[in-house]
């Protein structure tokens, strides 16, 4: 037998002891002893470690990773307002000025590199609103981020009790919105923020003369000073997809499920046609249970709302 | 497989109706993030514990069984949380 025949046919014995439940491996799958599981772990964790650690080399991360988001401002606007419509509340109109606070929030968080309502410097939504020439009477913020879809953003948002506060709020009228996507905690990330209010213009009472309430998620704040302006609109940073960080782990761990879904399957079938005789777990059991994970990787929606 | 699939058919209705009822509960607490952590948690001991009785109402269980069920619940809520962060 030749060098080559004989590597192969190890290759091959190698394999069946992971895969095929022999006398080598005590007629059960090599891949399903608990320790071969708990290596598995320890990969995944590895694979995990390694993939969030892309983020100390910025440029590696973006070579590797992009953005799949598909967020606009119109989508944002008409799937609030349809949430509005259901609930029988008044649709919201995008203000200039608002659109403007909204993007500069979004711009000042990734510039000092925070997610948070309130900046590092203290400075709040309702600094920005102030900033952007707006003058309100009260205000809302709402913050999102790593969604795939505005349809998504708006449905976490509504899932979220002090977010939908700020949705279902009769009291609102106008609304400012910026989508922007660049690089955060070295990751390229899309964030959304949407900012509601009242102009000050507007009577602050209700159709009976009591007292508006403030939604829970937005600290109200009077406002009384005037400052500069900023620039409108949605902002995107070389978006061009190649694999959103979600997908890339995704991915991989229903690979790394449907390999022990079928290596439980392959063993279930080889040891009840040869009849095997031996005490391990029920395979059936585990198969469930896997294909419950997989079901719930793939149905998996990332993002991430500021509460 | 068989006979022990048909000779506990209660302990695997009451895993199938486990395992809807984590899928459901998973996918309502989106987008809490935390919330669907500990639902996995919870899931992946009950999974565990769930082996552990089966094996041994059945009488068919040592301790290479109850790694087995551990280190598959581990991995199960590894995976889990690992996405939700």
């Amino acid at each position: 037998m030749t060098k080559r025949r004989k590597n192969k046919q190890k290759s091959w014995i190698d394999l069946g002891h992971l895969f095929r439940p022999q006398a080598s491996n005590r007629y059960r799958s090599k891949l399903l002893h608990p320790q071969s599981l708990l290596i598995l772990s320890f990969l995944l964790l590895a694979f995990f470690s390694l993939f969030n650690a892309l983020r100390f080399f910025p440029s590696l991360a973006d070579k590797v990773l992009g953005s799949d988001s598909h967020i606009n401002v119109n989508s944002l606007l008409e799937k609030t307002n349809e949430e509005r419509r259901k609930l029988g509340v008044t649709e919201l109109v995008l203000n200039k000025e608002l659109n403007q606070a909204a993007l500069a929030k979004a711009q000042d968080m990734f510039n000092d590199q925070y997610w948070a309502h309130v900046a590092p410097d203290g400075k709040q939504a309702w600094d920005f609103i102030k900033e952007a020439n707006y003058v309100y009477k009260y205000a809302g913020e709402n913050l999102a981020r790593d969604f795939n879809n505005s349809d998504e953003v708006v449905e976490a948002w509504m899932n979220s009790p002090s977010h939908y506060e700020n949705i279902a709020n009769k009291d609102f009228t106008q609304m400012g919105l910026a989508v922007v996507t660049d690089n955060l905690n070295g990751f390229k990330t899309t964030v959304v923020v949407q900012l509601f209010a009242v102009p000050s213009a507007v009577a602050m009472k209700g159709d009976n003369g009591e007292k508006l309430l403030l939604p829970k998620a937005a600290e109200a704040v009077k406002n009384d000073e005037i400052n500069a302006p900023l620039v409108a609109g949605e902002k995107n940073i070389n978006t061009d997809l190649i694999f959103s960080k979600l997908n890339l782990t995704r991915t991989f761990f229903l690979v790394v499920v449907l390999l022990i879904v079928l290596t439980l399957i392959y063993d279930s079938l080889i040891a009840s046609s040869r009849k095997y005789q031996r005490l391990v777990g029920q395979n059936f059991a585990h198969v469930a249970l896997l294909i419950t994970v997989a079901f719930l990787l793939v149905l998996f929606k990332g993002g991430v709302v500021l509460p | 497989m068989k006979s022990f699939l048909t000779k506990n058919k209660l302990a695997y209705l009451i895993l199938f109706v486990l395992l809807i009822l984590f899928a459901f509960l998973f996918t309502q607490a989106w987008p809490n993030k935390q919330l669907q952590r500990y639902i996995a948690i919870i899931f992946g001991v009950i999974y565990f514990l769930w082996g552990v009785i089966t094996h041994t109402k059945s009488k068919r269980i040592n301790s290479e069984i109850i790694f087995e069920y551990l280190s598959i619940s581990m991995l199960a809520v590894l995976i889990i949380v690992l996405i939700t962060l």
